[in-house]
């Protein structure tokens, strides 16, 4: 409290410090001029404990329209401030027993008559000196007598306009005191070195402290770029809220301070993230549901695609067969015809009935491509699979084969020419791999449960892994000689079979491809 | 040791937070040249030193060094005001 009356006073002081001068002579009659003046009406306390100065200064003040009252001394002067409240007190700095400055002491430190706006009267033997030590006690004016009637109303009422706008600031002050006090919002009023100087309740509240453990605080400077900044408060359970901070700068208590607003938006945010989460989520399942479309559709086009292919395979197949085979007649009685020793004529025979056979191969592909033989299924050995296999399609000579066989695998139930076919396929996709030579291993393992996986591995290049995932499309080959229908078929073979085949490969690091083809019931 | 010694509370993974992590740290690259040693504190994985601080609110920023201590609360975005109460 008192450190508030203090900056008050340190402004009034400035404000009033004008105002003091030395007066000398008070030759004029006690009633003349002060006509012209108009008075304001207020209560005026006179404390001289000389009647005759009393009287006279009284007389003047009531001619001049104020209500006068009289003390002799201070103890009278105390007692007649705390039954009524003068709009001034013009103080007798010499009295007995209780001087001027000490009634002022006693004035500034009752809270109930600080506010008391109290001008020290003395003679003008008075030095400087004293008159600076009556406004360091706290007087609110200085007046040095002998002084004129019409100075002394001059004065007083230049004193009572000061104490008139001071009462008027000081309600202003309260009333915005009351207005941030009251606010629905945190207030915090924090100086320029970010001490808290004040909290009102809803801050209070916010922060889950009481006002006297924030107020204090070096909280910090508030600072917005923009309109508001979002702030997170802590609270001493270690919960915390979101608030929305607005600053501005305002006086309080004569100082310059910043006043920050808080508003609580933990809610609003709460809801912001739920709802974003939930954004969040509808547009993934919208764009799972996008690629599952897509996927299909891409399947359709595909499946569509294939049916063309296929009938169109098939009928071009079909039409190529029979030349096919009158060419290699041809071939064949040219052999018997021509002599045996030209070898000229011999080399390009033997081109003839190779290039043949390589056109009846992609002719028979495309015709088991087309064409979906049903499998004929039945409990057949891996181990008689993979012989008959190797017979039919044998490795190059090149190539060394290892077959890794475990003697009590179980019989598989397929339709075996087809599994021999698929087999031999990837074996000799293997040896192609593998054109200057290599390691063929040929694996066959119980799998996860009712499967067996025969693993045909490469020592070859390996396989891009761009390439991996269109190696059993139809038409796709990376063989500068192939049409790209020998995985294709396979894997439709396979799929035939209620199997189906994987692979496995890194570049550098040879390929694996996994048939799996399931166990026969009667041998599980 | 460098001039300044800063502190940065934030909490968690929240925006502001994070906008007052990139501002602090454009504003050392302009103003401070380098001469600053700057630690962040997350108060969810502190919260002892928080307390230990008195910190109400993040983002706060505190000067340690050169005393006397100085702190500011906001997301540092506005350059100028805070480098004016920091005195930096």
């Amino acid at each position: 409290m008192t450190s508030r009356f203090d900056a008050r006073n340190q402004a009034r002081r400035a404000m009033v410090r004008s105002l003091i001068c030395d007066m000398t002579d008070a030759s004029e009659p006690l009633v003349s001029t002060c006509g012209e003046i108009q008075a304001m009406s207020a209560n005026i306390l006179v404390v001289d404990d000389d009647t005759i100065m009393c009287n006279a200064m009284r007389r003047t003040l009531e001619h001049a329209g104020y209500t006068v009252s009289v003390a002799h001394d201070g103890e009278d002067a105390l007692q007649q401030m705390q039954t009524y409240r003068p709009d001034l007190v013009l103080l007798d700095v010499n009295m007995p027993r209780m001087d001027g400055f000490e009634v002022l002491r006693r004035i500034r430190s009752d809270p109930e008559l600080a506010a008391i706006f109290v001008v020290i009267v003395s003679s003008a033997r008075t030095d400087t000196e004293s008159q600076v030590h009556g406004l360091e006690t706290g007087a609110d004016g200085y007046l040095t007598r002998p002084i004129s009637n019409r100075e002394l109303i001059a004065r007083v009422q230049a004193m009572l306009r000061i104490e008139a706008a001071e009462k008027a600031l000081r309600q202003k002050e309260r009333q915005m005191r009351d207005l941030i006090a009251s606010n629905i919002d945190g207030m915090l009023v924090v100086n320029g070195q970010g001490h808290t100087l004040f909290a009102n309740p809803a801050a209070c509240a916010l922060l889950d402290r009481t006002s006297q453990s924030i107020v204090g605080r070096q909280i910090g400077v508030p600072i917005t770029a923009g309109e508001h900044t979002e702030l997170d408060l802590l609270r001493p359970d270690g919960g915390r809220r979101v608030v929305e901070m607005r600053v501005a700068q305002i006086e309080w208590q004569s100082e310059p301070v910043f006043l920050a607003a808080l508003r609580d938006i933990t809610e609003r945010k709460q809801l912001e993230e739920i709802r974003q989460e939930h954004a969040a989520r509808l547009e993934e399942r919208v764009a799972a549901r996008t690629r599952e479309l897509r996927a299909a559709q891409e399947q359709l086009v595909r499946q569509e695609r294939l049916a063309v292919l296929g009938q169109l395979a098939g009928g071009v197949g079909h039409e190529l067969r029979n030349p096919l085979g009158i060419i290699a007649n041809a071939a064949y009685f040219l052999r018997l015809v021509l002599p045996p020793n030209d070898a000229k004529v011999q080399e390009y025979l033997q081109i003839i009935e190779n290039e043949v056979q390589t056109a009846s191969k992609i002719v028979r592909d495309l015709l088991d491509f087309s064409r979906s033989r049903q499998a004929e299924r039945t409990t057949v050995a891996v181990s008689s699979l993979l012989q008959s296999t190797l017979q039919r399609f044998p490795p190059a000579a090149h190539i060394a084969t290892r077959l890794d066989l475990p003697a009590d695998l179980p019989a598989v139930h397929v339709d075996s020419g087809q599994i021999v076919q698929v087999l031999g396929n990837l074996i000799v996709n293997a040896c192609q791999a593998m054109l200057t030579g290599g390691d063929l291993t040929l694996a066959a393992a119980p799998a996860a449960d009712g499967w067996i996986a025969i693993h045909v591995h490469d020592t070859g290049p390996g396989i891009a892994p761009e390439n991996l995932p269109r190696l059993f499309e139809p038409l796709f080959t990376t063989k500068a000689r192939g049409i790209g229908l020998g995985l294709a078929i396979s894997q439709k073979l396979a799929q035939a079979n209620g199997g189906d085949i994987s692979v496995h490969s890194q570049p550098g690091a040879g390929s694996t491809f996994s048939l799996h083809l399931p166990i026969a019931e009667t041998s599980a | 040791m460098k001039r300044y010694a800063l502190k940065l509370y934030i909490t968690g993974k929240s925006v502001h937070s994070q906008q007052a992590i990139a501002n602090l740290e454009r504003l050392c690259a302009q103003a401070l040249a380098g001469d600053y040693e700057l630690r962040v504190v997350d108060v969810l994985e502190a919260p002892a030193e928080a307390e230990a601080d008195r910190i109400l609110a993040t983002p706060t920023l505190i000067r340690e060094r050169p005393q006397p201590v100085r702190r500011v609360i906001g997301d540092l975005s506005d350059t100028q005001n805070v480098c004016a109460a920091l005195e930096l």
